[in-house]
């Protein structure tokens, strides 16, 4: 049942055309503005409205703008890429033989860091264990180097 | 699902692995619709254009974002483009140069006829200047593109009667203000 108030609220928001009123109404509110003087100036108040809503001009595109926006995108990178390129370096070193040359080295050190040291002192033995060998291999002043 | 929304969705899937032509090509389909939802929320063209760059490398940059299975393209970007001119009219100062809305403004067979469509135009545009920026942009989508309620309400985030009670309270406002802007004319 289509009542005054709903007919001038559809008027109000929607404006005087047809075609934009909510199409479940839409009948209703017609029947409503035909037998009711009130609505039909209301309509007319809006249909004003409406034509000055056709005066509201969209902007042109500018070439120069989209070309800044073409150049910009060249430039900006994706974000899938941003986050899967550090993967796939770290995955490339791994396949390229990087995992197994570091390993090499370190056993190398092991082995080296071992071996009695030619310049220890009489009373002082060179006694190495395997913990000191890894304290040494890893001690900050070397990975220092490496980082 | 139309053609249009094949041809977005195909194109968006070219993006998604870094294929710049493609994006020009989206670009140029939809760069216009975006400009003229922008331009009429946020009035300058400079803010406008800057808006729709962002939005476009927003597309660019992160094109998973984008489900073809829950939309087509077209209202995404719009949504996109809506809300980052809601969030930079917030900061924005209503200024509208007169040389923007002459350049906007359809031509007329005569110079007087120019002229009078450019007065009006720019009292619409001070009139909209005056509502706020929720308002500009419902009016923006319903009247300005033409689309439905339901489209609006799916681009704003907002059910239908908000929607109805945003364009309700917009031309009001504007009715209001025009007359004000005609009274001072005319004084």
């Amino acid at each position: 049942m289509m009542t005054r108030e709903r007919a001038i609220e559809i008027l109000e928001a929607f404006g005087a055309n047809p075609e934009r009123w909510p199409a479940d109404e839409r009948h209703a509110v017609e029947a409503a503005i035909a037998e009711d003087a009130g609505l039909q100036a209301l309509a007319d108040r809006e249909r004003e409205l409406d034509s000055r809503l056709m005066d509201w001009n969209a902007l042109p595109p500018r070439a120069a703008a989209m070309e800044a926006l073409f150049a910009a995108a060249e430039q900006t990178v994706q974000s899938n890429k941003v986050w899967s390129a550090p993967a796939r370096r770290w995955n490339s070193w791994l396949a390229g033989g990087g995992a197994v040359a570091l390993a090499a080295g370190i056993v190398a050190a092991l082995m080296l860091a071992g071996q009695p040291a030619t310049q220890a002192p009489v009373n002082t033995p060179a006694e190495v264990t395997d913990t000191a060998a890894i304290t040494l291999v890893f001690s900050a002043e070397q990975s220092e180097g490496w980082l | 699902m139309d053609e249009s929304w094949h041809a977005d969705t195909a194109l968006m899937e070219r993006i998604r692995s870094g294929d710049n032509a493609a994006f020009r090509l989206l670009v140029n389909r939809h760069y216009a619709m975006a400009l003229r939802v922008a331009g009429r929320v946020l009035g300058g063209r400079e803010e406008a254009e800057d808006a729709v760059q962002e939005a476009f490398l927003k597309v660019w940059r992160m094109p998973d974002r984008f489900d073809a299975e829950r939309g087509v393209f077209k209202s995404w970007l719009a949504r996109v483009v809506v809300n980052l001119c809601l969030d930079r009219r917030r900061a924005l100062k209503p200024v509208d140069s007169i040389e923007v809305l002459a350049e906007a403004a359809d031509e007329g067979p005569t110079p007087e006829e120019h002229a009078l469509r450019l007065d009006r135009s720019v009292r619409l545009t001070q009139a909209m200047n005056t509502l706020p920026p929720r308002q500009r942009a419902a009016l923006a989508l319903f009247y300005g593109e033409g689309l439905s309620m339901s489209e609006v309400a799916e681009m704003m985030e907002i059910n239908v009667k908000a929607v109805e009670s945003l364009l309700s309270r917009g031309r009001a406002g504007l009715r209001e203000a025009m007359s004000g802007l005609a009274e001072e004319a005319a004084a």
